[in-house]
């Protein structure tokens, strides 16, 4: 998934490297062939304007000789008897004849125009030259600010799951050596010990095989266990945009009115749950599917994991 | 194939050229020398010179003042360079030096030493003139000058209806840049001549050494070493076209710096021989001395040995040197050789081998000298060809030019290129090229400006012509500023400059913005109007043109009346002879009392031509004529009297 979502970005980068490529003498060739075309037509190419019919076949030869050839006719001395505006078109245009004598007769140039010529010239857009199939029309745009996006999100979303995963653990942790005066090892006598947080009013149970409860006063006294474990470390494919988005779409408009509907359910099992409703094995950890457990969000925007009913009535 | 193409051009050559000749009814061609200058015409497609007054085929590019009162006597030409020892201060001879320059170049700060008038720098930086009696004028003045010198010598060549001459096609040294280009262009501007193109000297010169030559088809090397400038332009000449592959060359080096370095060596010899005596701040004595040099550097290429002998140079004291061919190429082959690289350069940027080239043409009075010739022979591998006048191609040329402009030549053109890089500054001083050196003129290139700043409202671009990589060692042409961009973050604006070179090679430049004006813009909604401004202009401003103009609008009806007196003085002179040849045909039948009576009214008469001519007494043409006609009359009568005679003793017989 990550490896895929590289890719697409090095193709965005290259193809827009590819753009930035373009020297000041290939992007002379693009606005001097859009100039050809407009004042011509568009079936115009710098040899058939020069009566080339060999086109890019022809020798630098036949060019000088075509190119003088038109010179003659088209040169602005021809013009002085003219109108003033007659007089002007005439200059332009031979400015543009000399420049594609230029291109022409020199081997490089003329390269890249050949180039050009064959694969096809990119057009103008804007301020700048793209080819049509590099740029990013609506939908491209859209896609590619939806690769971004989702690729920030989903990175974004595992690390904000690592350190919840942490912060919860050193929490249970500092309840814990409070809680046991000051040391992580459980006390001998096999007692629970109970904790006021004197700033926030929460009270705390820690057992004595580690597991650390919170009072939840607002609702009868009932402990609810607070475990790291809850926390899904590598959030798979269904909880990235790249999922989630087109899925949401899909649910809310075709799938509403179908039963093409997709399953968006997200399936996690804490591994290190110790699993109660086993008394002849309780201490073992099993794999073993669970549902999922309640989404509690805590006030300071973390997300826990309740465990499944089943389980937390059976403590 | 080729019967079809004459026979298209004569259906069509009548009508075009009808009315194209009404545009231009006769384009002249002017070669503007540094030393010398000649006019030429097309005539029936052949190109002629046209010969001044005194019937040379050149004249001196020399302008000399005297103060008269109030007014200026100006003398242009040969009678400029007659009182040129006697008046050396005020008389100006190779001031296109001297045009479009700075007065700090390097170049002008050389010839500040070696000629005898004023240089001084005008308010812009230019380098400008002055006469003893405080006169100012810029060199764009002199060559205007000159070139109404050359329109008037055109002028008493052709026939009536050619008249007036309006057009003309000047010439320029092919390396010329715009500034140079743009002063010499002005020069016709003050004198009510409308120079419809500044052509290269070499491309004029290959123009009147290939036209209508089909088997000279080729590719042609011009090595043109003038009064001033040096030249070498590699053209490929096919089928009427004239394409001109690369130019290259050097502003200030010519038949001057030979002139200079021979005028020291005879000073320097004449100090050695007198124990000392130095006669390099005697004006006059310097101004005797570089004649004298001139005359035999020119001698010299005739012949092995000259002497040098100019009496009373001072005091008592006369000089009297000489001088051989050998002693002369030596002392010059370091002028000589600053012509090779040059031409190095062209052949490389034309792309092209020295055994390329078919052949070599030699244009410029220097180009007479034979070690000159020598070393182009060596450098080409190739006898140089003597198909064309070395004084006279560059003007025939311009007037091919001239014919084809106007429509008179049809089958001809000209594709020439800019000698130069034209370029603007980047960060750092540093010269980005746009347009490169020996790109066919007219040329365009457009160049996207923005800002570096936000809601910056204005940029300057600074542009300049040179091949060197930081800007300080080109020329400036303009620092150009855009102004009133609509405010907005920086890199937005959309400015497109336009950088164009004209068929004279004159730059031009202008801006379009593509952004629009924002709504809150006090410019909202009225056309985009980032102007353009030239800062740091060179040559003549707009009022000194008006002026310019004025004062020679004002000369113009002096001279429209001088000129009516010249004109009776010419008829009158005429009938003179006609009379005096009649008396010699007649004379012996006729009455002595008679004979005499009519030769003393022809003295008379000839006596007030005279004084017209010398513009001592301006006599009435009415009285003048009444004269002619008396003494006409009498020769008739005279005339008469004998063929009765001759009747009467016809019949006794």
């Amino acid at each position: 998934m990550r490896l895929a979502s590289f890719a697409v970005f090095a193709f965005v980068a290259l193809a827009f490297v590819s753009a930035a490529q373009w020297s000041p003498q290939d992007y002379e060739i693009f606005s001097l062939n859009d100039k050809i075309k407009k004042d011509l037509g568009q079936e115009y190419s710098f040899y058939s304007w020069l009566g080339l019919e060999q086109g890019p076949k022809a020798t630098t030869k036949e060019i000088t000789k075509a190119y003088r050839k038109l010179s003659r006719t088209l040169h602005p001395d021809k013009y002085k008897g003219s109108s003033r505006k007659e007089r002007k078109h005439a200059e332009e245009r031979f400015q543009r004849l000399s420049l594609v004598g230029n291109i022409l007769r020199d081997v490089s140039l003329r390269k890249r125009y050949d180039y050009f010529l064959d694969k096809g010239f990119p057009e103008r857009r804007g301020t700048g030259y793209y080819y049509s199939k590099f740029r990013p029309g609506f939908i491209a745009t859209v896609f590619i600010v939806f690769i971004i996006i989702g690729t920030f999100h989903f990175v974004g979303l595992t690390i904000n799951r690592r350190q919840d995963f942490k912060r919860i653990a050193d929490m249970k942790n500092q309840v814990k050596s409070q809680a046991w005066g000051g040391s992580l090892i459980a006390p001998n006598d096999g007692s629970d010990r109970r904790l006021t947080n004197e700033a926030t009013g929460k009270t705390f149970v820690v057992k004595n095989d580690g597991s650390v409860f919170v009072v939840d006063t607002d609702n009868n006294d009932e402990l609810i266990e607070i475990d790291e474990h809850d926390i899904n470390v590598e959030p798979g494919f269904k909880e990235s945009l790249f999922f989630k988005i087109p899925v949401y779409i899909w649910n809310n408009t075709v799938g509403k009115f179908t039963s093409l509907s997709v399953d968006t359910t997200i399936v996690y099992q804490n591994q290190h749950k110790k699993i109660f409703e086993l008394p002849d094995d309780d201490k073992k950890k099993t794999k073993k599917k669970t549902q999922r457990g309640n989404k509690i969000e805590l006030p300071n925007g973390k997300v826990v994991y309740g465990r499944p009913n089943g389980t937390r009535n059976r403590k | 194939m080729l019967r079809a193409i004459l026979k298209t051009r004569a259906t069509i050559t009548p009508s075009k050229t009808k009315a194209s000749r009404s545009l231009h009814p006769s384009v002249i061609g002017i070669d503007l020398g540094t030393t010398n200058s000649a006019v030429a015409i097309v005539e029936g497609g052949e190109a002629r010179i046209l010969e001044n007054d005194e019937g040379g085929r050149t004249t001196p590019s020399i302008v000399s003042f005297t103060r008269h009162g109030e007014n200026d006597d100006v003398l242009v030409g040969l009678a400029a360079r007659r009182q040129a020892a006697i008046n050396p201060e005020n008389t100006f001879f190779a001031t296109k030096r001297l045009i479009g320059r700075k007065f700090e170049d390097e170049e002008v700060q050389r010839d500040l030493a070696n000629v005898p008038y004023k240089i001084f720098s005008h308010s812009n930086g230019d380098a400008w003139l002055s006469t003893t009696f405080g006169r100012k004028m810029s060199p764009s003045e002199i060559s205007a000058l000159i070139l109404k010198k050359m329109k008037e010598v055109a002028e008493s060549n052709l026939p009536n209806d050619k008249l007036p001459v309006k057009h003309a096609v000047v010439t320029v040294p092919a390396y010329f840049n715009d500034a140079q280009r743009s002063a010499t262009k002005n020069s016709g501007k003050l004198v009510g001549l409308d120079v419809l193109r500044v052509v290269n000297e070499p491309t004029a010169a290959a123009l009147a050494y290939g036209i209508d030559k089909k088997q000279k088809d080729g590719i042609v090397a011009v090595f043109d070493l003038g009064g001033g400038t040096f030249d070498i332009s590699i053209l490929d000449i096919e089928d009427g076209v004239f394409e001109v592959r690369a130019t290259n060359g050097n502003t200030h080096l010519g038949g001057e710096d030979f002139d200079i370095l021979l005028l020291n060596y005879i000073l320097d010899t004449f100090k050695k021989e007198n124990n000392g005596l130095d006669i390099s701040n005697d004006r006059q004595a310097v101004q005797r001395i570089r004649e004298a040099a001139e005359k035999a550097k020119i001698e010299l290429s005739h012949i092995k040995e000259t002497e040098i002998n100019i009496p009373f140079i001072t005091k008592d004291k006369h000089i009297n040197i000489k001088l051989t061919e050998d002693e002369l190429d030596e002392m010059t082959l370091h002028l000589i050789n600053k012509t090779l690289d040059p031409v190095k350069r062209c052949l490389r940027d034309a792309e092209l081998k020295i055994k390329d080239i078919d052949e070599v043409i030699l244009v410029g009075g220097m180009t007479r000298m034979p070690k000159i010739r020598k070393v182009v022979e060596e450098l080409f591998n190739k006898k140089p060809s003597t198909a064309v006048n070395p004084d006279e191609a560059v003007a025939l040329g311009a007037a091919i030019q001239g014919a084809v402009l106007s429509g008179q030549i049809r089958d001809v053109v000209l594709l020439d290129v800019t000698p130069l890089s034209l370029g603007i500054e980047t960060y750092g001083g540093i010269f980005s090229p746009l347009i490169p050196r020996n790109s066919a003129v007219p040329v365009k290139k457009e160049q996207i400006f923005s800002t570096a700043v936000d809601n910056q409202t204005g940029v300057e671009i600074r542009v300049y012509q040179g091949e060197r990589s930081l800007v300080k060692d080109n020329k400036l042409i303009g620092n150009f500023k855009l102004a009133n961009i609509p405010a907005g973050p920086k890199g937005s604006p959309q400015i497109a400059v336009n950088f164009e070179i004209d068929a004279d090679g004159i730059i031009n430049v202008s801006a379009t913005d593509r952004t629009p004006y924002p709504e809150d813009s006090e410019y909202y909604n009225k056309p985009n109007s980032v102007s353009i401004q030239v800062a740091g202009e060179t040559g003549l401003s707009e009022e000194e043109v008006k002026k310019i103009i004025e004062e020679s609008a004002k000369n113009k009806e002096r001279d429209a009346e001088l000129r009516k007196y010249y004109e009776h003085a010419s008829r009158a002179d005429i009938i003179c002879t006609d009379t005096e040849n009649a008396v010699l045909q007649f004379g012996k039948f006729m009455e002595s009392s008679e004979k005499e009576s009519i030769n003393n009214k022809v003295e008379a008469i000839r006596v007030k031509i005279n004084d017209i001519r010398e513009n001592t007494t301006l006599h009435d043409p009415a009285l003048l004529n009444k004269e002619v006609t008396e003494m006409q009359e009498e020769c008739l009568s005279a005339i008469r009297k004998v063929s009765i005679k001759q009747q009467e003793e016809q019949t006794k017989k």
